[in-house]
């Protein structure tokens, strides 16, 4: 071999390890409650009302319009990160997006004050509509309040040092060298539609940690994006329990805050309550049996 | 140890109630037939208006009204306060008809906890006259109830009632007037000794 073909061909292979190796890409798929509700206001300054909540509620539950999708960083095997975004399963489709609805809000009708809930296509929501939207699907749907759901997705890909072996080709298809990390959040925002009123929130949090090869990489992002979603949801409603018992407090202590009303037709009940009715049954059975003792 | 017969006899009267509130919790056709319902009322079935308050939504419920009601009804027989009886039906009607009056956007009510407030209220009262320690479990009792009752009007609509399966809301009405009702029969229970002593010539 020729010193020159002798370069060129170490060029190659040099460049070749270059381009497949060491190459990192960021995606995110994100959308806000915020940008939703307050459209172009860098301070979001609203001044809400007194909410009158009437029990038990009419709920609806809806997906904030995606914001859309960034990308940071290319690789050699898959391109532009987020390129083949939809390929990849980031973001969520109508159909996930449904049946999450469907889960957190079967959640929400174990509690005795939600009336009903109601699952928002996210068709009906427009991007930037704010309370000027809600207020129609208020109409439409005849609820009260309303729990906005948005997500941020971020899918971080490194190349490991195994990835230099994919300049063998083979390697490209053997070697799991492509470790991907997807952290995704989810939240979960309650709003009273008509006092504008924020009623409380819950985030719900995951990491997912994988390896993958070049090859499968798109199928392993999305697996691990659906995981990723998967247990974000569950982590927020485990949240949205805690923060529905604090928000029970929180209107017992700030009754000025909120303005309860039971809906025409509810059903009223006696509640002596624990603490009363437990010292007049200690007293009285310590009292009969006193006066038993004594007779 | 058997018990003796006058336990027994104190005991029978709110064993009964609680027997047949526990009764009607276990025959849901029961509840149907038995509960306040405002329209069923207004169409004539009155009877509602007495038996509502045996109609229980949950166990709990059910065991916080019925060991309180039993308790201090269990001690006013035993103790032989008059017009206990008077006070059952009284309470159980006039506050099923300022519900009727007060409360139109309520369609259904059930519990025991009105009549269990006015047994309550009247034990409490006539244990005002009586020897020391009695006296003041008595008193004590009674500013408890007036905590209580401060509370559930300073909170109106603001207690949720989480039972079992369906949005109670807490009245806090029926507690008020069952106290009331307590308050007129023992007024109205010293005004009728009085009438019968003075009958009887044992007044000067």
């Amino acid at each position: 071999m020729s010193p020159l073909r002798k370069y060129t061909l170490t060029i190659i292979l040099a460049i070749f390890m270059v381009a497949t190796g060491g190459c990192a890409t960021q995606s995110r798929y994100y959308s806000s409650s915020v940008d939703y509700l307050y459209p172009g206001k860098t301070e979001p300054v609203e001044s809400p009302t007194i909410p009158v909540m009437k029990i038990p509620m009419k709920v609806g539950i809806a997906f904030v319009p995606d914001a859309g999708w960034q990308s940071r960083g290319t690789s050699f095997w898959h391109g532009a990160a987020g390129n083949s975004g939809s390929e990849r399963g980031l973001g969520l489709t109508e159909n996930q997006k449904t049946e999450l609805m469907q889960k957190v809000g079967g959640y929400f009708r174990k509690y005795p004050y939600i009336g009903s809930i109601e699952v928002i296509p996210s068709a009906y929501l427009i991007a930037k509509g704010s309370f000027t939207n809600l207020d129609q699907i208020r109409t439409m749907y005849g609820i009260d309040g309303i729990v906005l759901l948005s997500y941020d997705q971020v899918q971080f890909t490194d190349e490991g040092a195994s990835s230099f072996l994919y300049w063998t080709i083979i390697g490209a298809y053997l070697v799991p060298g492509e470790k991907n990390t997807t952290q995704t959040m989810m939240d979960a925002v309650v709003y009273d539609i008509k006092s504008h009123k924020m009623l409380f929130r819950a985030p719900g949090l995951s990491q997912v940690k994988g390896s993958a090869t070049p090859v499968n990489l798109s199928e392993e992002l999305r697996k691990n994006g659906e995981t990723g979603f998967d247990l974000a949801s569950q982590d927020m409603i485990t949240n949205l329990d805690t923060q529905l018992s604090l928000f029970k407090e929180k209107i017992k202590q700030a009754p000025q805050e909120y303005k309860i009303i039971n809906r025409p037709g509810y059903t009223g009940g006696g509640n002596i309550g624990w603490w009363f009715g437990f010292i007049l049954i200690l007293a009285g059975t310590a009292t009969i049996w006193r006066y038993h003792y004594n007779t | 140890m058997a018990l003796p017969l006058q336990y027994l006899k104190a005991a029978r009267w709110p064993g009964l109630v609680i027997l047949i509130a526990l009764i009607i919790r276990l025959q849901p056709w029961l509840q149907t037939v038995l509960i306040y319902n405002r329209e069923a009322i207004l169409e004539g079935e009155i009877w509602r208006l007495t038996t509502g308050h045996l109609v229980h939504f949950s166990s709990t419920q059910l065991f916080l009204d019925g060991a309180v009601f039993g308790v201090t009804a269990y001690i006013i027989e035993s103790r032989r306060y008059p017009y206990l009886h008077e006070l059952y039906l009284f309470s159980a009607v006039v506050i099923s008809m300022l519900m009727l009056w007060l409360l139109p956007d309520m369609a259904y009510y059930g519990g025991l906890s009105g009549i269990a407030m006015a047994t309550t209220t009247y034990l409490a009262l006539h244990g005002l006259r009586e020897s020391a320690p009695w006296r003041k479990l008595s008193t004590f009792v009674l500013v408890l109830i007036i905590v209580k009752m401060s509370m559930e009007l300073s909170n109106e609509h603001l207690i949720f009632v989480d039972y079992e399966n369906d949005a109670i809301a807490t009245v806090s009405l029926s507690h008020l007037s069952g106290v009331v009702c307590a308050w007129i029969v023992y007024i109205w229970s010293d005004r009728i000794n009085i009438l019968i002593n003075l009958k009887a010539g044992k007044l000067n």
